[in-house]
């Protein structure tokens, strides 16, 4: 990249050339470039620039936040029941930890609310009926089970490149009976 | 070569030109994103206004946007395990947290040089009615619809195109089956129901000219043999309006000087689910006596209406608390 301006100079006689493909080198670097962040919008006469940097950020339930040793999920309730992780409470100080497993062939994942009910009640007396795991597939292994994934899991390779969020409340959990043809639903909504 | 083709030179300064900066704004409250956020700009490669959207989820997955090989995102085509060179003129699927383009072409003209959304009479004239210009694009300037035969001469120009969420479930079909009963001929009602096309538990996104609400379903149709409503469940997620230029006229081509605005209608995540299926091919036993043919000579004609009435209410009722039918909340 020219970084001195007079680098581009020509002396009389010099070729033109190889001052022209200078020229060119020097220019492209006036290229405007958006992002998520910046928006372009070009019109004949020039490009006007809208930037809207990402600040503040919204602290909500079950916030799933991931460095590079641990996975960090902030504490929500499902029928005000705190989820546990290894048998402990995801309020508690210190917070349980999630362990990560592999992703699916297309490198995702879910950081997955999973509910066990009873009579198709969540007991609050049973210390494994609401839990948080880290699931490469959202398929129901058992009738009285209910997932609900939390967070999506963008991995590139063996690391995670992307965290999105799917649930920003804490939740309600309604279990709709079987019918004749049709499985039990476990319903989560907002609260 | 010791000249410089004057059309090299033409696009030298034709890209210092647009590469210009003409102004900046710096937006300070650079708040939260909320998921389906969609962000709207002029795409050179595409030639036309592109939206990308922030991912959002339906049951916990990404929906799909089907895009232009040439246009994929390399994570989709990484993903495919295609090279762009192979699917450049194919549509490819490609998932929402693959951040891709959705190219917006389809647009439809509001305020100043909208087309009339419908007429009716009054007093023996008809008379047009006309999509405005919503307020906040009103108070940029944007041109007031046409007020009776007054055709307006001055306003912004404004352009508006829809984006869509649409999910596909199990679809409804009706079915008569006739056979003999103990008491003779009898006529059997039957609702079947037709699972997706595979690979539809991801929800598509689309873009259409204007917002096409579901039709009602036709109470007549819905009561006779082979009966299907749409199988799929839509939402709108956006409304992208084009102010057009101080001096742009009707007919004036969309491009790079126009500005864009967007209007969400969603802002969180979504859970689905359909109210009811019930087993494939399950006979709904609702069985009718046909008295037309046979019980004609000892029924009166007021009496068979009476009943055919009856029974056309019932299988009503009956379809209404049958029919496969997706309802979406927050998550």
């Amino acid at each position: 990249m020219i970084v001195d301006l007079r680098d581009l100079m020509v002396k009389p006689g010099d070729p033109v050339m190889p001052a022209w493909r200078r020229l060119l080198d020097w220019a492209k670097q006036f290229r405007l470039y958006s992002s998520n962040e910046i928006r372009l919008t070009r019109t004949p006469q020039g490009t006007y620039i809208v930037a809207e940097p990402s600040g503040v950020s919204f602290i909500h339930p079950f916030r799933v936040s991931i460095t590079s040793s641990q996975v960090i999920i902030r504490p929500g309730a499902v029928e005000d029941i705190y989820p546990r992780i290894g048998g402990v409470a995801i309020d508690a100080k210190p917070a349980p930890q999630l362990q990560l497993g592999k992703p699916n062939a297309e490198g995702r994942s879910w950081v997955a609310l999973e509910v066990t009910t009873k009579d198709g009640v969540i007991d609050p007396e049973d210390k494994g009926a609401v839990v948080i795991r880290h699931v490469s597939s959202l398929a129901r292994t058992r009738e009285e089970v209910g997932i609900q994934p939390l967070a999506m899991l963008v991995w590139s390779g063996s690391t995670v490149s992307e965290v999105h969020q799917i649930v920003h409340h804490s939740l309600g959990h309604y279990y709709v009976r079987p019918t004749e043809g049709r499985g039990g639903r476990h319903l989560f909504f907002a609260v | 070569m010791t000249k410089i083709p004057a059309a090299d030179w033409n696009a030298l300064i034709d890209q210092l030109v647009r590469d210009q900066v003409i102004g900046a704004t710096v937006l300070e409250r650079g708040g939260w994103r909320h998921p389906w956020q969609t962000t709207v700009q002029w795409d050179g490669e595409m030639s036309a206004f592109a939206a990308q959207i922030k991912p959002g989820f339906i049951g916990g997955l990404d929906p799909i946007i089907a895009t232009a090989g040439k246009y994929a995102p390399e994570a989709t085509l990484k993903r495919l395990g295609v090279s762009r060179a192979r699917v450049r003129s194919e549509r490819v699927d490609a998932y929402l947290t693959e951040r891709p383009r959705v190219r917006l072409d389809q647009w439809r003209a509001i305020g100043r040089d909208g087309q009339p959304t419908s007429q009716r009479a009054v007093n023996g004239r008809a008379v047009a009615s006309y999509e405005a210009a919503p307020p906040f694009l009103v108070a940029q300037g944007a041109g007031q619809p046409p007020q009776g035969d007054e055709v307006p001469r001055s306003g912004r120009l404004v352009r508006a195109t829809e984006i869509f969420l649409v999910k596909a479930r199990f679809q409804t079909t009706t079915q008569w089956t006739f056979g003999l009963g103990e008491d003779g001929t009898r006529a059997s009602f039957d609702l079947a129901f037709a699972p997706p096309p595979p690979g539809s538990e991801r929800a598509r996104i689309g873009t259409e000219r204007a917002t096409t609400p579901p039709t009602p379903p036709d109470p007549l149709a819905q009561l006779l043999t082979g009966y299907q409503d749409t199988g799929q469940d839509k939402l709108p997620l956006a409304t992208v309006y084009l102010l057009g230029p101080e001096s742009a006229f009707p007919g004036y081509d969309i491009g790079p000087d126009w500005t864009p605005h967007v209007q969400h209608h969603l802002f969180y995540n979504l859970a689905y689910d359909v109210s009811a299926i019930a087993p494939l091919e399950i006979d709904a036993g609702i069985g009718i006596p046909r008295g037309l043919g046979l019980g004609v000579a000892d029924a009166t004609i007021a009496n068979l209406a009476g009943r055919i009435n009856d029974l056309s209410d019932q299988l009503a009722e009956f379809l209404a608390n049958n029919r496969a039918e997706g309802k979406f909340w927050t998550i």
